[in-house]
């Protein structure tokens, strides 16, 4: 149990909806969240379609622990087609949004068509509103938030919402939930706008059914064991993912005017202490004793965050060194529902260029200025609102635009290490850092430096797992990323009263993340597509520890030959027929 | 009543409060044997970007719950307000004065904060406490 087993369907074009079953079979074999929303998703979208055309669909799902009290597993997953890469996208946000989904007795919502005029969706337990959203199209993220509590009338009520730049079908625009919480990348905001959806509201009021309630009491009970027992979660509930400055600058891998150094002399004007100082007010997600949400406050500008990608993105990567200039640039991007990530990698790819001078006085005002003519698609806008693939082809910057699948760069210089180079190259929905992450082992010195092997398969083996974390669904700041602990089955099995162990949750994990590969690889994905741009194989940072470090070809080359095997994919990166008899896949279309 | 004759009743660090809403499950499984924060007694709402409301029985001075109930369901025995659940008719009488009181979304029968403390004693931020007065 804590599973409804139903999924709720709405379609926009006729402003209809219907329950279904979700078929057991798909839950044993893809175990929920990420795994069933991709399942779902491979099934029923053809390829080829316009991610922002009436054939793609939106899915949100919540995980199997979600709106249990599992600690720290109230997130939910977004699971579409990417307007921005073209291929497969699955977005992971927290809050409260998913308990709530779950409450009202859903696993899976899938919303497709598109509608003719913008509505808000209220779904409540069974039954589902259209409201015209025409009154409050054009609003930007709070006020959505705030007008659509107000709109259905129920405080207690959950909203994920797009701002203008959803609206104006942003290919990087995110969705927001809980304020400021958000499900950004990979342009999740552009498909609901597309589909005329301004927001999602949702209230539950069912009884959570729990298979043995007494076991899984003992079980949280252990899983805060484990969780407290993490020596990553102490500095991450007091300071939260910001504390990561200080340590990848003095590990010289943060980036620094578009990746071009990898260290400053001092980030204590941008560090967790420097933040510390800002913050107002800490917040968690649903049932998480960690509370790593640090709320930030200044004047009008408020947020939870900003977080350590944003930071470096938006901070050294555009040689921005003043915490709150940084904090604003966040709450522009929260404000018109844009990802941060993208939006700092993509405009320090115009570092240099005539659009973002790379001595200018002003750097402040030009972020602002260019942050608005991409959420309005004006100007030089228009260009940028496509992302980073269409601009680096459009303004031949192509060589050095950090990105990947047309995805832009976390705040980590792949150049750092091999593993970290594999798992931005092989990330399913292009680069990305939090689907392995192996730097951490590397630095402890886990690998001889030339065992490449052994990298690769971690990698392999921790995407895995992320995926089946994400399938759960719980949050990889606190259980770790990619590592599956076995008080997850424990928690799992007194949910669910299913039988699942590491193994089989790691097959799960394993079968998503080939259906992922299978689902990019009809819309033209392969080997082609799975390198670093060129100067990160022939161009080092120019100081600080990586100086004379590169990842070269040959060695990008190498890492997937041997990725690609032990994935059992062809020498162009695609799932043999052999790999999908064994995950049972062998009937899924291709 | 204890036995100075004071009220017990939930005191709410608001500083502390993150909004995990642990408080809610473990009360509806406490008072109302299910899992299911629709049924808890005490509610942590989201009221803006960094804003918290949370919304509990003080055992208020004022119990206008208590004047308002027609049908005798919220009385006060030994300086605490109760909830008869025989006797309430799920008019909603209670919850229209008042806001730290609901109604559970299925048969709709009042539900108060009864000071049981099962919160207090799950809060990972030792925000909630009881206190008397």
């Amino acid at each position: 149990m804590a599973r409804f087993h139903k999924l709720l369907r709405i379609d926009l074009g006729r402003r209809s909806s219907r329950v279904e079953e979700i078929p057991s079979k798909l839950e044993q074999q893809f175990l929920g969240g990420k795994g069933l929303g991709t399942a779902y998703l491979v099934k029923e979208l053809p390829p080829g379609i316009d991610p922002l055309g009436p054939l793609n669909k939106f899915i949100i799902t919540a995980g199997p622990l979600t709106g249990t009290i599992a600690p720290a597993a109230g997130r939910f997953e977004i699971v579409t087609k990417s307007p921005l890469t073209g291929i497969y996208l699955d977005c992971n946000s927290g809050g409260h949004f998913g308990p709530e989904l779950k409450a009202a007795g859903f696993d899976l919502l899938i919303i497709e068509g598109v509608s003719s005029a913008p509505v808000v969706l209220f779904i409540e337990n069974d039954s589902v509103r259209f409201i015209d959203a025409a009154p409050i199209w054009g609003l930007e993220t709070y006020e959505t938030e705030r007008a659509v509590r107000k709109l259905v009338g129920d405080l207690e009520a959950r909203v994920v919402c797009i701002g203008p730049a959803g609206e104006n079908l942003v290919k990087f625009a995110s969705l927001a939930n809980d304020y400021s919480r958000s499900a950004a990348r990979g342009g999740s905001g552009a498909v609901l706008g597309s589909k005329k959806v301004k927001a999602i509201a949702v209230r539950g009021t069912r009884d959570i059914p729990i298979h043995d309630l007494k076991e899984l009491k003992a079980a949280v009970e252990a899983a805060k064991a484990v969780i407290f027992a993490n020596p990553w979660v102490p500095g991450q509930r007091k300071y939260g993912t910001v504390r990561n400055v200080g340590v990848v600058n003095g590990n010289g891998f943060l980036p620094v005017n578009n990746f071009t150094g990898g260290q400053l002399p001092s980030v204590r004007a941008i560090d967790e202490f420097a933040y510390e100082e800002r913050t107002k007010k800490i917040l968690s997600c649903g049932e998480c004793p960690v509370a790593c949400a640090k709320g930030y406050k200044k004047g009008n500008f408020a947020m939870e965050g900003p977080e350590f990608e944003t930071v470096g993105l938006f901070g050294p990567n555009l040689g921005i060194m003043d915490p709150d200039d940084i904090a604003y640039f966040n709450f522009l991007c929260n404000q018109y529902g844009l990802d941060t990530i993208t939006a700092g990698s993509l405009i320090g790819g115009l570092l240099g260029t005539e659009h973002f001078p790379a001595d200018s006085p002003n750097k402040r005002g030009i972020v602002v200025d260019l942050l608005g003519k991409i959420c309005r698609r004006e100007g030089i806008g228009a260009l940028l609102a496509e992302g980073p693939a269409v601009v680096a082809r459009e303004l031949g910057l192509s060589d050095k635009m950090p990105q990947i699948k047309g995805l832009g760069f976390p705040a980590y210089d792949p150049r750092i290490s091999y593993g970290t180079a594999l798992a931005y190259m092989t990330a399913d929905r292009g680069a990305c850092h939090l689907r392995s992450w192996p730097v951490g082992r590397e630095l402890n010195g886990m690998w001889a430096e030339n065992d490449l092997d052994g990298r690769v398969a971690f990698v392999k083996t921790q995407q895995d797992d992320k995926a089946a974390e994400e399938s759960l669904t719980v949050c990889q700041f606190v259980y770790g990323i990619g590592l599956l602990d076995p008080v997850l089955a424990r928690m799992l099995n007194a949910t669910t009263g299913e039988d699942w162990d590491l193994a089989r949750m790691r097959l799960a994990g394993e079968r998503c993340w080939t259906l992922a590969r299978v689902f990019s690889a009809r819309e033209g994905i392969s080997r082609k597509d799975d390198y670093l741009p060129r100067k990160f194989a022939e161009e080092s940072v120019t100081n600080g520890p990586l100086v004379g470090k590169v990842i070269s070809r040959d060695s990008q080359d190498y890492l997937l030959d041997h990725y690609y095997s032990l994935r059992e994919w062809n020498k162009d990166g695609i799932p043999e027929d052999s790999l999908l008899a064994r995950l049972e896949l062998g009937d899924w279309n291709r | 009543m204890t036995a100075t004759g004071k009220t017990i009743y939930l005191i709410v660090h608001r500083d502390r409060c993150t909004g995990c809403r642990v408080c809610e499950g473990v009360c509806s499984m406490t008072q109302e044997g299910v899992l299911n924060r629709a049924k808890s007694r005490i509610r942590i709402l989201r009221t803006d970007v960094l804003e918290l409301t949370q919304k509990v029985c003080a055992q208020c001075e004022e119990r206008p719950c208590v004047a308002a109930c027609p049908t005798g369901a919220i009385f006060v025995k030994n300086n605490q307000v109760r909830v008869r659940r025989s006797a309430c008719t799920g008019c909603g009488a209670c919850v229209a004065v008042c806001d730290r009181l609901f109604l559970a979304p299925d048969d709709r029968h009042a539900m108060m904060c009864n000071q049981c403390g099962a919160c207090a004693k799950a809060c990972p931020e030792n925000a909630l406490e009881l206190g008397e007065r």
